[in-house]
């Protein structure tokens, strides 16, 4: 084999060795993608220890949904600030209610969710904050719809473009 | 809501990119760039309904105004988008694990196939902020919730 031959036939395998290598690590990080937690970028899977809470007197759990593994299992009262500055607890039903994971149960087409957005998605939702006991509302929660999210980020002088640059 | 595609990256924009998540933050662009910060948590990868989709989480804080942002953005791993097979909902937090604001699901469009979702713009002299973002994916008959990794911590 010419020596020319040679470094062209060397310099396709590595190429379909990096093409194909890229390929296997875009499936395998798909592959053990599961729920409640995105998998690694090399495909590594990550071991999840289900999260253990404290209980109010009410029985009823209480902490960050930092400390969750997944969506479903962030604790009964999620520890939060207020809109006063003050730091308790909003309900996990009234967080889903408001954030529409709730209306999102009911979806029976991902145009229902576009539907959803264009009405309700576009309008902020205050919820109370309690103390620890799930029962004394100590300040408000604000979850923001669209509008006001936008309306406050275009005033911060960001747009959607920014957190998209990565891409 | 205005969301924009993903653009096509330059080479020399790919070894910004690289450059830059090495240290896990960047500088952002536009009118915000002399005072603003931001950073991309690693992105996330998670397969429901057949699609592969990757989601990432974003901070923005301004050490100036002291103001903070989140934002997740979920899409197709390669491709586009279809209109609300995505969702992302956008969690600003600080070290004590707080949650201090929180937006609503936000679906990808037709003309906006990325799903882009916001927190509020929280304003804060003392803390330090993060993203941790949810993401939604149409199952066929429902979503899938799935969390994004964490951002880096940026102080505002």
């Amino acid at each position: 084999m010419k020596r020319t031959t040679r470094i062209a036939a060397g310099t396709g395998a590595l190429v379909a060795a990096i093409v194909l290598g890229l390929g296997a690590g875009a499936a395998t990080a798909g592959s053990f993608a599961f729920l409640g937690l995105s998998s690694s970028p090399n495909g590594a899977p990550h071991p999840i220890k289900a999260p253990q809470y404290e209980t109010n007197a009410a029985g009823e759990t209480y902490g960050s949904a930092a400390d969750a593994t997944s969506p479903e299992n962030e604790p009964d009262l999620i520890r939060a600030q207020a809109t006063n500055g003050k730091t308790g607890y909003v309900k996990k039903v009234d967080l889903d209610a408001a954030n529409g994971t709730t209306a999102a149960e009911s979806f029976k087409s991902p145009e229902d969710a576009l539907r959803w957005q264009e009405t309700e998605g576009q309008l902020d939702h205050t919820i109370p904050v309690y103390d620890v006991d799930g029962v004394t509302q100590i300040g408000e929660f604000t979850v923001v719809g669209q509008k006001t999210a936008q309306e406050q980020a275009e005033q911060a002088g960001l747009d959607d473009s920014d957190a998209q640059q990565r891409g | 809501m205005e969301a924009r595609r993903f653009r096509k990256p330059s080479f020399r924009a790919l070894v910004l990119v690289a450059f830059l998540s090495a240290f896990g933050v960047s500088a952002s662009t536009g009118v915000a760039y002399a005072v603003s910060t931001s950073a991309y948590g690693n992105p996330g990868f998670f397969t429901v309904g057949g699609i592969t989709f990757e989601n990432v989480a974003h901070v923005t804080t301004d050490a100036s105004a002291h103001w903070a942002n989140a934002t997740t953005v979920t899409q197709k791993y390669g491709g586009t988008t279809p209109a609300g097979a995505a969702g992302s909902r956008g969690r600003l937090f600080i070290p004590n694990e707080v949650l201090m604001c929180e937006g609503v699901n936000t679906y990808g469009t037709t003309s906006s196939p990325s799903a882009v979702g916001r927190s509020c713009t929280k304003t804060n002299t003392i803390s330090e902020w993060y993203s941790w973002g949810v993401s939604l994916g149409w199952n066929g008959n429902g979503y899938n919730s799935y969390y994004t990794y964490k951002s880096p911590r940026l102080n505002s």
